[in-house]
């Protein structure tokens, strides 16, 4: 009898995986504000240090969907859950915060932390999802 | 969506992982159809049956309000 676990990634090498992308990722990021910051390169070299981040970013989204495909039917719908929950929330919120900075209650919102409110919410919101069909 | 999917898998003597590796899906996957808390897809419906060798409908019971007309 076949008693491989069709639900997870397939076989692969390690790094083939959306943590270690994400953790690739970061690295870069930081990486390059670093550099563009403490070593202020100009030039090619300016261009290519702000570009940093762009090939694991790539690699992460690489290994996300990878890892998408390979998950069975129900962690397609766990997992797409755990997005449109994210996105929506991280909408609200953010139309929340721009509403409370014009009325001056907050006063350092700005749109690019949806990105990382997003982030925040995927992974709770996988969690719940996960909870949801336990 | 009512099935008997847990009562055709006892009767075989196999665990839920048992019929997951059958099924090329999680045993989360099984659990959650047994339970009745995600109903499978049109394919893996067609697979469930294929593997207890019954129709679809000997397994799935889609109640009043799936049953058509």
């Amino acid at each position: 009898m076949d008693t491989s676990t069709p639900c997870g990634p397939p076989p692969t090498r390690w790094y083939v995986h959306p943590y270690f992308a994400a953790g690739l990722t970061a690295a870069a990021a930081i990486g390059s504000s670093f550099v563009l910051k403490r070593m202020e390169p100009e030039g090619a070299l300016r261009v290519a240090a702000s570009l940093m981040s762009v090939p694991p970013s790539a690699f992460l989204v690489w290994t996300f969907v990878h890892w998408i495909r390979a998950l069975d039917e129900l962690h397609h719908r766990i997992v797409f859950e755990a997005v449109a929950v994210a996105f929506v929330l991280s909408f609200l919120v953010a139309i929340a915060m721009e509403g409370l900075q014009n009325a001056g209650i907050v006063t350092s919102f700005e749109w690019e932390h949806a990105w990382e409110g997003m982030a925040l919410f995927y992974v709770s919101a996988y969690a719940w999802a996960q909870r949801r069909y336990r | 969506m009512k099935n008997r999917l847990r009562v055709l898998r006892a009767e075989r003597g196999w665990s839920q992982g048992d019929l997951a590796a059958r099924l090329g899906v999680s045993r989360q996957t099984v659990n959650a159809i047994e339970t009745e808390k995600y109903d499978p897809s049109l394919p893996l419906a067609f697979r469930i049956a294929a593997t207890f060798a019954l129709a679809i409908e000997a397994i799935f019971d889609p109640g009043p309000d799936g049953a058509g007309g």
